[in-house]
């Protein structure tokens, strides 16, 4: 017999076994489907999410690629990385078609929605009266954190909100729009509540600057507006917040 | 060999470490000394046998617009909607039905094991169609006399809605025979729908086959709340969340001071409105004008967040959720502000109140340690009493009683989205009302 053969023969039985435990051990350490293309499907969904989102549709697809998101994070968490591939997919292919219906471009007033009739009373009313409230974003302002079910302003508020003063002064013919917002967690009463007091200590904080009070307006948003689509705790730390708009 | 030893040595102990550690997963069960601990309790509420068989077409003319499936759909789709009968299987019936016509067989029905049947017939005749609907009492072998003529032939126009209405004070009636009240279909369900357009106020029937858009979702509208023909509800198309009363087909706005304005809810006298105000600095509770939203009377004046406020069905007490103790809880005070006091204790996060018609009761929202809303009830005189209505089913909040108090309306995410479920009011029984998803918030008319 020459050497490798020898060798073949002595490694026979044993280290083919060991090669199988290694074998197990490497694809039990990633999973067998593996939590890297699990991870990379939640990223790549995530993103189209908050692109689609950025469109400012308001889509049924959209809400459920939403929900669809919301699950796969969940089984990722649980490790369940087959099943939360699957789910983030099926996400990205329902936000793919709000994207695909809208052709990448910001809404306008979609089609609506068929209604059944209208059995007594009930008809469209006339609400051409009322005008719209506009505001617009306000870039050089700094948006501001809140606590969970908190509305006071922690240290990095004040500074920011220390900063804010310094434009809202060097601009003194702007009115500025506080908008308070949650997380998606809490009924929409208490939501709304919660995100109206946030806006008002901000607004209260302002006014004891010397900033005047016809030029403030705070507004509770509740949860309707989220800045992130997440369903973990990073995603509700950056919903709830306090965004600052101008009017023009 | 020596080395091929320690390598297999080590192979081993890496094998069991990781099997090890996948086999130990984070627990994910949090303890519940925070959260409400109450387990859902039995049935409380009789259910009645009863058996429908198909409809006899005793004319002439052919069914060609389907009226045997209409009047049988709609009357198992009501009864089972209700929440007091079970409806016998087909295969249980006797022989042939159809063969006794309008006149049963009473030995045969009773062997089947049924307390009730409800016969329908009808008849064709040029543009009209003749319905006749009967209930039977199989124990007591005769036919059941219903209030209102509900059980006499009747003439309607073939229209699916005419006959919808029919044989739902038909079911009323029967559901009046069985419980001593008349069943709530031909009543309304505001509700807000998250659609295409945004979030528009809707009105459900309360068998859920009718949904009308009121006000139009292009701006966002919250929070209907429906009584005496009047929705009142929180709408931003003006910019801030400002008060509106949608009344005849017309909008007006209530009142748009300053801050939040919002949770109004009508007195059952129809004369107040408590709503929520937040124009002085913190969400506090004020009597209004219902016609104007001018302010008669400031109940609450605290820095505490104090909202959702609901009447006691003879007026005189509302019950409110408060976080003045540091989380939100239900509390109750006088209508005229007076003698405020907490009523739950258990959960630490307890929302969205409504008092029972029936004044029995107060069902609410409670959210769990894993942020997980379900519905109790908690009875006012002795708040020591708390039951659980929903569990392990998705979320399900927003209760709001029938106008008899004896069903709730909520919203649940059971099904992946988020609809309208009725249940009687010991929780058992619960129904999907809506299809399609994204409603919230209801609030049944009374």
């Amino acid at each position: 017999m020459n050497k490798p053969d020898q060798m073949l023969c002595r490694f026979g039985t044993q280290s083919n076994i060991l090669m199988l435990i290694i074998a197990l051990l490497w694809t039990s350490m990633y999973g067998c489907s593996g939590a890297r293309p699990a991870k990379d499907e939640l990223t790549k969904t995530i993103a189209l999410l908050e692109s689609v989102r950025k469109l400012g549709c308001v889509h049924d697809s959209l809400s459920l690629a939403e929900e669809s998101y919301a699950k796969a994070q969940k089984l990722y968490d649980a490790k369940k990385y087959d099943q939360a591939r699957a789910q983030a997919s099926a996400a990205r292919e329902l936000a793919q078609e709000v994207a695909d219906a809208t052709g990448g471009k910001p809404c306008e007033a979609p089609p609506p929605p068929p209604s059944s009739q209208p059995v007594e009373l009930p008809i469209e009313a006339d609400d051409s009266a009322i005008e719209p409230f506009e505001s617009v974003s306000a870039p050089d302002l700094k948006t501001l954190y809140f606590g969970f079910d908190s509305s006071s302003l922690n240290p990095q508020s004040i500074s920011a909100l220390e900063e804010n003063i310094v434009w809202i002064r060097e601009n003194p013919d702007k009115r500025i729009i506080v908008e308070g917002h949650c997380d998606s967690r809490g009924t929409l009463e208490y939501n709304l509540a919660l995100s109206d007091r946030r806006a008002t200590s901000v607004v209260g904080y302002l006014k004891s600057a010397g900033i005047e009070s016809k030029r403030l307006e705070p507004i509770g948003l509740g949860s309707d507006q989220p800045a992130s689509y997440r369903q973990d705790s990073e995603g509700y730390r950056l919903n709830r917040r306090a965004e600052f708009k101008t009017t023009r | 060999m020596h080395w091929t030893q320690i390598v297999r040595g080590v192979m081993v102990t890496l094998l069991v470490t990781f099997s090890l550690l996948h086999l130990v997963e984070a627990q994910d069960m949090a303890s519940s000394k925070d959260g409400i601990q109450v387990e859902v309790s039995p049935s409380q509420v009789t259910r009645f046998v009863v058996a429908i068989p198909s409809a006899l077409n005793l004319g002439t003319a052919l069914d060609t617009i389907g009226l045997a499936e209409q009047l049988g759909g709609t009357l198992e789709q009501s009864l089972k909607i209700s929440g007091y009968f079970d409806l016998l299987e087909r295969e249980l019936y006797p022989a042939d039905p159809s063969s006794e016509g309008m006149s049963p067989k009473f030995v045969n029905w009773f062997n089947s094991g049924t307390q009730g049947l409800i016969k329908s017939s009808f008849a064709i005749e040029g543009d009209k169609v003749r319905v006749t609907l009967k209930l039977f009492d199989i124990d007591e072998k005769k036919v059941v006399s219903l209030t209102g003529d509900v059980d006499q032939t009747t003439s309607l126009p073939p229209d699916p809605k005419a006959i919808r209405t029919h044989v739902h004070r038909f079911v009323n009636q029967v559901i009046k025979f069985y419980t001593g009240s008349e069943g709530f279909f031909g009543t309304k369900i505001a509700a807000v729908r998250r659609g295409a357009r945004g979030k528009s106020v809707v009105l459900v029937s309360a068998d859920g086959r009718n949904t009308s858009t009121i006000v139009k979702g292009n701006k966002t509208n919250l929070l209907p709340h429906l009584a005496k023909g009047r929705v009142y509800f929180t709408s931003y198309r003006d910019g801030g969340p400002h008060l509106f009363l949608y009344k005849g087909g017309k909008i007006n706005k209530l009142s748009a001071r300053r801050g939040l304005n919002m949770g109004a809810s009508l007195s059952p006298d129809g004369r107040l409105l408590v709503a929520v105000l937040s124009y002085q600095g913190s969400s506090d509770l004020y009597l209004l004008n219902p016609d104007n939203g001018e302010i008669l009377r400031r109940l609450t004046r605290h820095k505490s967040i104090d909202i959702s406020p609901t009447w006691s069905p003879d007026g005189k007490q509302i019950a409110f959720v408060s976080d003045r103790e540091g989380s939100p809880q239900l509390w109750v005070m006088n209508a005229d502000g007076s003698n405020k006091r907490r009523l739950t204790y258990q959960g630490k996060y307890n929302q969205s109140p409504d008092w029972s018609p029936k004044g029995d009761m107060i069902a609410y929202t409670s959210r769990d340690e894993n942020f997980v809303f379900d519905i109790f009830t908690i009875d006012p005189t002795d708040p020591t009493q708390v039951r659980r209505l929903t569990q392990n089913q998705g979320n399900n909040e927003e209760p709001s009683f029938s106008p008899d108090g004896r069903h709730v309306v909520f919203s649940s995410t059971r099904s992946g989205r988020s609809e309208l479920y009725i249940m009687t009011s010991d929780g058992f029984t619960q129904r999907k009302l809506t299809q399609g998803g994204g409603y919230l918030t209801p609030s049944w008319g009374r």
